[in-house]
């Protein structure tokens, strides 16, 4: 089986390949603004270094959110185009849900076990006052829906849900607000070193997981968890 | 032989669009999903629901594009796509297809600036020759052009304010007349008296070529607050007063635009109007008497093909492709993109100029 995955829902660009379960390609770059420019010449060179073109794909893997709405659009327009032009299906996965598992990842590859049978909050930079936010079970099974909350609702919502001695394992761009945010009222916080955004490695795997089981992915369209910034005129009504 | 075919993607407003045209000049399929409904509360175009939509839209009119025109990739020689200036996200979306799509099908890419699609239209509707003179007037520009070939224009003026169509958008908000502000402007002029109000004609009689809107909508606003209730009759009076205005001035600057085209390339040339604010009647038989008083030959596309569209991107992208003008995968979508480079920026008209 053959498996495209990109990302372009943060601060970095990444496109990798999987073929007969082993990841091939794996190409990455950190990178604020410029997206648009770099991602097809990095698909073309992934599947270059693959040795295969587009109408061989089994599968185009990519992320819905929640993140930069212009990064999704990004990558999401890609999957579009390459799914209409070379009729491969397109496998939508949640940004969170690629972090968490890298975060399981990470934790299974440490010597020593940091959050062993903690949940996972996974927590993403929207550039406002709010986070991107998702609750996962240690093995990064979802135990929510995502959603954008301020750090201070969130220690607050979690404090109700499961009381003030709840353990976090924190992961995302957005750890170092929430764990503030976490602490202050008394909730313990652990990290791991994982990649803090998604990754397409992390991504094709999962897509390949899921696929193979026959478990549909997120539709390509993405997941901005905001409704765009705009205010209707005076006297009028949605 | 077969003729050459080539996709073309439009998405840098609040029109979705696809098309494909051929060498041949023939128009296969020409699909375009305007996004008035959404953007209407709003009184003008919100670029994030602009493109929101555009994402969710694009896919589906392109595939409904190649099946109206019967055609598979194969039988394609480029995909196009407006790479600027326009609403940035928008653009995006289209350029990230396009590219998509090249990759998929090992198809050359061609970026096409909006403004070209607009600026060539004549040729793949009336088979223009170069050079001729053009007035680009929509509701982000308002320029006057020599076209001297694919890619080559000289700049004889641009609005140093505000775009003409934009200045019809206001004026539409002001009456109450909603939006798109331009062809209700036209509807309620129909019944009204030109001459009722006197509105100013900005820059008639100025050296030069360049255009003015501002001052000219806040006229209308000065008039509209003088009215106590206006009625149906006094928003048709002022509609039209206000056509009547933008028409003076455009004769004028283009009269003069005419007068520096025959001077640089002899008598007899077309001008071309393009451009949304060109599908308006009213100014097309204006600018029309005055073309045949200056001695030019008056090419309008039909107004479907003046307001965005699909076709002129394919178009301007095929005149591209058969120059060998194709653009790398790394092409990066942009916001302002002048045709004429050399040209000065005009401060108060932004990336409008």
């Amino acid at each position: 089986m053959k498996i495209l995955a990109f990302d372009t829902s943060a601060s970095a660009c990444s496109v990798a390949v999987r073929d007969c379960g082993v990841l091939r390609v794996s190409l990455g770059r950190d990178l604020a603004r410029g997206h648009a420019q770099v991602l097809a010449p990095m698909i073309e060179a992934a599947l270059g270094e693959a040795g295969f073109g587009a109408a061989d794909l089994d599968l185009i893997a990519v992320t819905v959110g929640p993140g930069s709405f212009t990064g999704l659009r990004i990558g999401l327009a890609t999957a579009r185009g390459l799914a209409l032009a070379c009729g491969a299906p397109i496998f939508g996965a949640s940004t969170l849900a690629v972090i968490a598992r890298q975060a399981v990842i990470a934790r299974q590859a440490l010597a020593h076990s940091v959050g062993e049978g903690c949940e996972i909050l996974c927590v993403i930079d929207s550039k406002r006052a709010d986070v991107y936010v998702q609750r996962f079970d240690a093995d990064a099974n979802p135990l929510d829906d995502a959603q954008a909350v301020t750090p201070s609702k969130l220690a607050a919502s979690l404090v109700s849900s499961s009381g003030a001695a709840g353990k976090y394992l924190l992961v995302g761009d957005a750890v170092n607000q929430v764990a503030e945010a976490l602490t202050a009222v008394g909730l313990e916080c652990m990290l791991v070193p994982a990649g803090n955004v998604a990754e397409a490695g992390t991504l094709a795997a999962l897509a390949e997981t899921g696929f193979s089981a026959g478990v549909a992915g997120l539709p390509a369209e993405p997941l901005y968890l905001r409704a765009p910034d705009v205010t209707l005129p005076a006297g009028m009504s949605p | 032989m077969t003729r050459q075919l080539v996709l073309g993607i439009e998405t840098s407003c609040d029109e979705t669009a696809a098309a494909v045209v051929s060498e041949d000049r023939e128009i296969l399929a020409n699909v375009v999903f305007s996004q008035i409904d959404e953007h209407q509360p709003f009184g003008g175009v919100v670029p994030e629901i602009a493109a929101r939509a555009h994402l969710s839209l694009l896919d589906g009119l392109i595939e409904r594009a190649m099946r109206e025109a019967e055609v598979d990739w194969s039988d394609l020689s480029a995909v196009a796509a407006t790479g600027g200036p326009g609403l940035i996200g928008g653009v995006i979306v289209g350029v990230m297809t396009a590219k998509a799509v090249a990759i998929a099908t090992g198809l050359p890419f061609v970026a096409v600036n909006h403004l070209e699609g607009h600026a060539l239209t004549a040729r793949l509707t009336d088979d223009v020759g170069f050079p001729y003179l053009l007035l680009l007037v929509s509701g982000g520009h308002c320029q006057l052009l020599e076209v001297e070939g694919v890619g080559r224009y000289r700049r004889l003026g641009t609005t140093i304010d505000d775009a003409v169509g934009e200045a019809f958008d206001k004026t539409a908000k002001l009456l109450g007349l909603g939006y798109p502000g331009g062809p209700a402007v036209e509807r309620a002029a129909l019944e009204g008296d030109p001459a009722r109000f006197k509105l100013p004609r900005p820059m008639v009689g100025r050296p030069g070529c360049d255009f003015s809107f501002s001052g000219l909508k806040t006229a209308v606003r000065q008039t509209v607050s003088r009215i106590d209730q206006p009625s149906s009759v006094d928003v048709a009076d002022l509609a039209a007063s206000f056509q009547h205005a933008v028409a003076g001035s455009l004769r004028d600057r283009c009269r003069r635009g005419m007068q520096l085209f025959a001077d640089a390339h002899g008598a007899g040339r077309p001008f071309v109007v393009a451009g949304g604010v060109a599908a308006n009647a009213v100014l097309r038989a204006d600018l029309s008497a005055l073309s045949g008083e200056m001695g030019m030959a008056f090419v309008a596309p039909p107004p479907a093909l003046c307001t965005d569209n699909g076709a002129m991107i394919a178009w301007a992208g095929l005149e591209r492709f058969r120059l060998g003008l194709t653009d790398a995968l790394d092409f990066a979508p942009t916001p302002r993109w002048p045709l004429d480079p050399n040209a000065q920026i005009a401060i108060g008209a932004g990336v409008k100029a």
